[in-house]
């Protein structure tokens, strides 16, 4: 825990008011966002058709990701109630955007509200309940939207409808301009959650994160920065949810279950917890990994008892990769993909580093 | 048969089911810890194993067994593999990881057994048997005597026995335990296949109760917490009175007022819970520990 003896001091150090703009600095302060945006242009411009589908998948997926991997990677607060939050900001977002006086970006700010006021509520449950006892009340939260989605529905099997989005007369329709949009939207949520995590409130959560008896006494308020985690993360997960009510044009109670919440959960730790990039790779994961497998099945085009076998058994195939991953991750290889790949990465590093000097060896010579 | 003597029935039978869930949840609980979110999955294996048993002509008190006594063992085995390397640390770490390991044998189920309904038809008989007065099919009768034998089993084992001294003294403090020279990782893997074998009994009772998808019965894992949390979490006692009292008030609200209210009203029952005495009807209180 780094908890300085001074905010005033700190904030200035954190922001690195006065250090000099190093290429390392301007590295780790804009490599981020640069890759960011290459991967966004290669995916709009590079994919068409059904990539640009897959692409606003993972892309909606990532905001789910990002909001669990907010509650349970930096406040480490356990919770089963991201199909919940996303049935919620699905149905409150859907049928705001159903009024005509809620143009697009209103309904998302609506979900948003909505899971953010639920999340409040199992926060203050949190607060009297840790651990297990948090994650029954997660999953009491579950069946009770389940019931109240489903009650809600009642016999229309169609669910609630959103209009398409349009901003500025723009209709962002399924295919590139929902991709662009959700380029946008995952893009501005990750420079927030940057812009937080870097900051105080960053530190507030990985303190409470470590020792909330520690945190407290250190002079965290632990009960507001609790209640902020949930009312943030849940508040994000929602508007995952109304962006998939977008994505797959309606909101219906059927796919808002708990595997739901078991693969946002997979999202975050086998991509790699405590790390936005780990819960990016987790939701490409996650939302690719179907793909793939069917991909896979179509290399046995020739041979049609595999061929059948993969169309029937492919998505249960996922949730067994899903399963073994996520138990594997969490015995083996705690950070996930995200740590393995640091990891391939500084072996890389020296690598190289153990090369040169042999080189130079050899110019001597 | 009157409204309320249904009622009844169905409380025993459901109830039986949901305490053989429970009280590997407990036994696990006790000795490692362990929230385990896996019971439903070890339900399915079980379900799964018990029907390839019929088909092969063992006969029904057979297959239980030799169902019951394959989960035992793979139980340990699962253990042994993944979670002994992470015994005793952060309890939510492991509860997750029990999520991961639920998921992926039902899914491997799935795939070698195929995700259509389990249905066992012909191994036990429909006639309805009169006993004190109420009429039990003989499914019901079975489960319930199943529970019976087992709770028997495992209160005496656990008071009476040294290997249940032991997992008591594991269960109070580990490190001390292990300093006396108790094999905690031993207790530990017996734990695990306890509950791993309750789990495929559970399932037996069942799939013979009703023909039910491989993801129906996983989810039934999940209904057993409301009941687990009201008894306590580490009471064995408890889990059989959890039970019981859960089904009965998911039997009256069926009965009564809706069969669509059966899940939402064990969940109420597990906020109240929550709020009223977390601790649950015969459980220690100091479980703040995950």
């Amino acid at each position: 825990m780094n908890l300085p003896a001074s905010p005033a001091v700190s904030r200035r150090a954190a922001r690195g008011r006065g250090r000099p703009w190093t290429p390392r600095r301007l590295w780790s302060l804009l490599g981020g966002p640069a890759l960011f945006v290459v991967v966004a242009l290669f995916v709009i411009y590079g994919q068409s058709g059904y990539g640009l589908y897959q692409a606003s998948i993972v892309l909606v997926y990532c905001v789910v990701a990002l909001g669990q991997e907010w509650l349970t990677g930096r406040a480490g607060q356990i919770s089963l109630g991201a199909a919940a939050f996303m049935a919620i900001g699905a149905f409150v977002g859907a049928r705001t955007a159903q009024q005509s006086w809620a143009p697009f970006p209103l309904p998302l700010l609506a979900a948003a509200l909505a899971g953010g006021l639920v999340g409040i509520v199992i926060g203050l449950s949190s607060l009297r309940f840790r651990g297990l006892y948090l994650a029954l009340s997660t999953l009491a939260l579950q069946f009770f939207v389940q019931f109240a989605a489903l009650e809600y529905q009642g016999g229309n099997q169609g669910g609630v409808v959103p209009p398409i989005p349009k901003l500025f007369g723009y209709e962002f329709s399924e295919g590139r301009p929902f991709v662009i949009l959700m380029v946008v939207i995952v893009g501005l949520l990750l420079l927030l959650l940057r812009g937080m995590y870097s900051r105080a409130p960053g530190r507030a959560w990985a303190a409470l994160r470590q020792s909330e008896v520690a945190s407290a006494v250190s002079g965290v308020d632990v009960m507001r920065w609790k209640l902020a985690a949930f009312a943030g993360s849940s508040a994000v997960i929602a508007v995952g949810g109304c962006l998939f009510a977008y994505l797959t044009g309606s909101a219906t109670y059927q796919p808002y279950t708990i595997y739901l919440t078991v693969s946002v959960l997979v999202m975050v730790f086998v991509g790699g917890t405590g790390s936005m990039v780990g819960a990016l790779l987790g939701a490409v994961l996650v939302g690719l990994l179907p793909y793939w497998i069917q991909d896979i099945g179509n290399e046995f085009a020739d041979n049609p008892s595999v061929y059948a076998w993969f169309s029937v058994h492919g998505a249960t195939l996922a949730i067994a990769v899903y399963g073994l991953a996520l138990l594997l991750v969490l015995v083996f290889e705690r950070e996930g993909l995200y740590g393995l790949l640091r990891r391939l990465w500084l072996l890389l590093l020296r690598g190289i580093a153990f090369a040169r000097p042999q080189r130079s060896e050899g110019d001597a010579a | 048969m009157s409204e309320f003597e249904n009622v009844i029935t169905n409380t025993l039978s459901i109830g039986a089911i949901y305490a053989l869930i429970g009280v590997g949840f407990v036994v696990m609980y006790r000795a490692t810890r362990v929230v385990s979110f896996a019971q439903g999955g070890f339900m399915v294996v079980g379900a799964f194993l018990f029907r390839a048993m019929v088909e092969l002509g063992l006969g029904l008190y057979l297959s239980t067994v030799v169902a019951a006594a394959l989960l035992f063992v793979g139980g340990a085995v699962v253990f042994r593999i993944t979670f002994a390397r992470i015994l005793g640390e952060e309890p939510f770490v492991v509860a997750i990881a029990t999520i991961g390991l639920g998921t992926f044998i039902v899914a491997v189920s799935e795939l070698i057994w195929g995700p259509n309904p389990i249905v066992v038809r012909g191994v036990i008989g429909t006639k309805p048997v009169s006993v004190l007065g109420l009429s039990l099919t003989p499914v019901s009768l079975y489960a319930i005597a199943m529970t019976a034998i087992i709770f028997a089993v495992l209160i005496v084992g656990l008071r009476r026995t040294s290997v249940g001294l032991k997992m008591r003294a594991v269960a109070d403090v580990p490190s001390l335990a292990a300093l006396k020279g108790v094999d905690v990782s031993g207790i530990s893997m017996l734990a695990w296949a306890i509950a791993a074998g309750t789990a495929a009994i559970a399932g037996v009772a069942y799939i013979l109760s009703t023909q039910a998808h491989p993801s129906g019965i996983n989810s039934l894992g999940l209904l057993a917490f409301p009941a687990i949390l009201l008894g306590g979490f580490d009471s064995i006692v408890g889990a059989l009175v959890g039970a019981l009292l859960v089904a009965f008030v998911q039997n009256l609200a069926i009965f009564y007022v809706g069969s669509q209210y059966q899940d939402v009203i064990a969940y109420a029952v597990l906020l109240l819970v929550l709020f009223v005495r977390p601790q649950g009807l015969f459980g220690q209180a100091d479980l703040e520990r995950l």
